[in-house]
């Protein structure tokens, strides 16, 4: 006993006690759910993709649906022909011939076809009303293009004709494959009917 | 499973297991006794002292004693012995030349970056204000406040509170402290010549990565210098173990030169690959700079001022390899639906999503070491400002997370939801850690108290108020704002208008947290140029109780 009174043993702490603590269970448990979740995410991932595109969508799915339906020939309509023809296809009085009403678009859908596809450098007669001008051609559209934007004028305004189909367009583009210039006028669209 | 999946697959699995063999061998305690790393911070007897300079005065500091006494405060403790109050000063003395600089230099860009995103937040519902100028448009001034944000405020205040730390955690003197302070001015020098190009119209246009490069250099030099310093300090360390803040600062302080040489070498980077790169870069500035000198300051305040060693040290590391080791490829999630492989963004979304585990880890850390003395949250700024913003780390990870999925990315993605995510983790977190932590070191560094407690409860509840409205306001708003956007039978301005209430909202809760900035701004500059009340003892968060109860005699040895 006398020799637990020897100062430096006195002074000493307490040992240490041990406090190194294991790891949460939750990190056990979670960690190999994690691992689990990442390879099925890895392993279900959708490779058949093209690959230009991150979030699985096919190039298919993006593109707006085609082949005359009346809501995509509304569209093709406003950007490529309601600067001339106006929104309401009534055009403009002695420069750009009405679309409503008008015979060359409710008549012969190989016209309508052909004047789509090559366009007219010339005079024609509109409703009555003479017209010289020049109309573009739109052969760089596909032939569902051009099969819904000439239905859709077909249908519009007070227009009751019947719908044109691609495989139509189709069969006029490889008719007049071979021709480079606009039509010369109703001279020589009436020579088609 | 085609060839990319299965390369994809086989290395997840093989990283993983590298992971379980990490936990493995931790568990078998091959890396040493986490009970003495975590005791690392403390002197011989000063676990179970409170402490925090910014804390109350003499009575109240035995408050807030009382309180950490009665929620389980073990062990006897005593005051530092006069040999340790002088080796500590010597130590914050060391650096106070570049800290004061940084902290300055924080303060000041913290102003200017919140009168630049109030300016944007009110354009975007008064669009027609402040459009003569056109340094003024929204189309400047937006990323004008986001740079200031990040290179001005967030790096300032973390590079100034680091250069803070690392002297105490070697106790070591910093090494090179001219050198440092000379980097901390090039700093400068980059931010204000940088964010003066984006105003004048000569952003480099992409997200995070606007500054021209030439603007870049000196916020490189200014970097390195600094860096050198803090790496020159660690070779001369004094102490045996690494303490945790001492790992993400190191490791921050090496990525963030990487980060910035890469993504910054002018003519490098074009088309598919330039916008991989600047996701990887735009993320990894947040996780890999900014959130390692965050939790640094966590790992330290939190214990320090509570006078306890972090919960569990092994955990803390497993909180740190993880976070180095899931974080670098995390960017991709912002280019779902980009023209980039889909194994890439697969990869990014799961790494996305197993940042998870680093951040449980930290949590529970956290949490562990402040459950049950939550009272003396009353008490100490510091601990205040840090507390809440560990929590906001938690929530911030966890959000982030899930917005990677494609599933709800598809909805958050380009909306306003995402802006309030961005302020929840570098405003929330870190800049709400970054105030606690400077209320703690200038102080010390300065050897000078805070003259005013009612400007900390002001800045303290504004900031807090005002992000709060911020963030719920805008989320909301930005939720709404995407689904209106994925319904195809609404009008796109739909979605726009939808958000107006809360984008006004948004502006409140940002006028406000402006207001705290610059009660804050004012506070700091009042104590660098020493003016106010000298103290004996600590500026206070609640008004002195008339019957101190608990370690009275704590109060008078805060040298």
């Amino acid at each position: 006993m006398t020799r637990l009174k020897q100062r430096p043993h006195l002074r000493e702490f307490d040992d240490p006690e041990e406090r190194d603590r294991p790891l949460p269970r939750l990190l056990l448990f979670l960690v190999p759910f994690m691992m689990l979740w990442g390879g099925y995410y890895i392993a279900t991932m959708d490779t058949t993709a093209d690959p230009t595109l991150g979030d699985g969508r096919t190039r298919t799915a993006l593109m707006p649906a085609v082949g005359g339906g009346a809501a995509n020939g509304a569209q093709l309509f406003t950007t490529k022909c309601a600067a001339c023809h106006q929104s309401a296809g009534q055009g403009v009085a002695g420069v750009f011939p009405p679309l409503a009403a008008s015979e060359w678009v409710t008549g012969s859908e190989r016209v309508l076809v052909q004047i789509l596809l090559h366009g007219i450098q010339g005079e024609i007669t509109v409703k009555g009303v003479r017209y010289n001008g020049l109309m573009p051609p739109w052969k760089s559209l596909t032939d569902e293009e051009i099969a819904a934007i000439a239905t859709h004028i077909r249908s519009q305004w007070g227009n009751g004709a019947s719908p044109v189909t691609a495989a139509t367009v189709a069969a006029e583009r490889e008719a007049t494959a071979s021709r480079s210039a606009p039509w010369k006028g109703e001279s020589e669209l009436s020579a088609l009917k | 499973m085609s060839y990319a999946a299965g390369l994809l697959l086989a290395t997840f699995l093989l990283s993983f297991a590298g992971l379980l063999l990490f936990l493995w061998s931790m568990s078998r305690g091959f890396f040493g006794s986490s009970e003495a790393a975590g005791r690392v911070i403390f002197e011989a007897k000063e676990i179970g002292l409170v402490e925090d300079p910014a804390a109350p005065d003499v009575r109240n500091t035995g408050e807030f004693q009382a309180v950490m006494n009665r929620t389980g405060s073990t062990g006897e403790f005593s005051l530092l012995s006069p040999e340790e109050a002088e080796r500590r000063l010597e130590l914050d003395e060391s650096s106070r030349l570049p800290v004061l600089l940084c902290i300055a230099s924080a303060a000041i860009w913290l102003v200017i970056a919140s009168v630049f995103g109030l300016v944007a937040s009110i354009k975007l519902h008064v669009p027609d204000w402040l459009v003569s100028e056109a340094w003024l448009t929204f189309g400047r001034i937006r990323p004008a406040h986001l740079n200031a944000v990040g290179y001005g405020w967030c790096s300032f205040a973390g590079l100034g509170v680091c250069l803070w730390l690392l002297p105490r955690l070697l106790r070591t003197p910093l090494e090179g402290a001219r050198t440092a302070a000379v980097g901390a001015v090039l700093w400068f020098v980059g931010v204000t010549g940088g964010v003066g190009a984006i105003l004048t119209g000569h952003s480099a246009g992409l997200e995070w990565l606007e500054f021209p490069w030439q603007f870049d250099v000196p916020l490189f030099l200014g970097g390195t210098l600094m860096g050198v310093s803090l790496l020159r300090t660690l070779a001369k360390r004094q102490v045996d173990h690494l303490y945790v803040s001492v790992w993400y600062i190191a490791a921050g302080l090496v990525w963030l030169p990487i980060l910035l040489v890469v993504a910054n070498i002018p003519g490098l980077h074009f088309g598919v690959q330039q916008a991989a790169m600047n996701w990887w870069y735009g993320h990894n500035v947040l996780g890999l700079w900014f959130t390692p000198l965050g939790l640094a300051a966590i790992y330290y305040f939190i214990p320090k001022t509570l006078g306890k060693p972090i919960h569990s040290y092994n955990l803390s590391l497993i909180g740190f390899w993880t976070l180095a080791f899931f974080y670098s490829q995390v960017g991709g999630h912002h280019l779902i639906g980009g023209p980039v492989p889909g194994w890439l963004i697969t990869l990014s979304i799961v790494q996305s999503v197993m940042m998870i585990i680093p951040v449980v880890a930290v949590g529970i850390n956290q949490h562990r070491t402040a459950w049950g003395h939550l009272g003396a949250l009353r008490y100490s700024p510091t601990l205040r400002f840090v507390v809440l913003g560990g929590m906001m780390y938690t929530l911030a990870s966890v959000q982030g997370s899930l917005e990677s999925l494609r599933s709800v990315n598809t909805v958050t993605h380009f909306t306003h939801f995402t802006v309030a995510h961005a302020h929840l983790g570098l405003y929330g977190f870190f800049s709400m850690v970054m105030f606690g932590a400077i209320y703690f070191v200038l102080p010390r560094v300065l050897n000078w108290e805070w003259p005013y407690a009612r400007l900390i409860r002001w800045h303290f509840w504004l900031v807090i108020g005002g992000f709060t409205v911020y963030f719920i306001g805008l989320s909301i708003g930005g939720w709404l704002q995407g689904l209106a956007m994925l319904d195809a039978n609404r009008p796109f301005m739909d979605s726009v208008n939808i958000t107006k209430p809360y984008l006004l909202v948004r502006s409140f809760g940002g006028a406000a947290m402006t207001l705290g900035h610059l009660v804050f701004a004012v506070h700091v500059a009042m104590m660098l140029l020493r003016r106010g009340r000298e103290r004996e003892g600590a500026a206070l968060l609640r008004r002195p109780t008339p019957t101190p109860r608990g370690a009275t005699a704590v109060a008078g040895a805060r040298a």
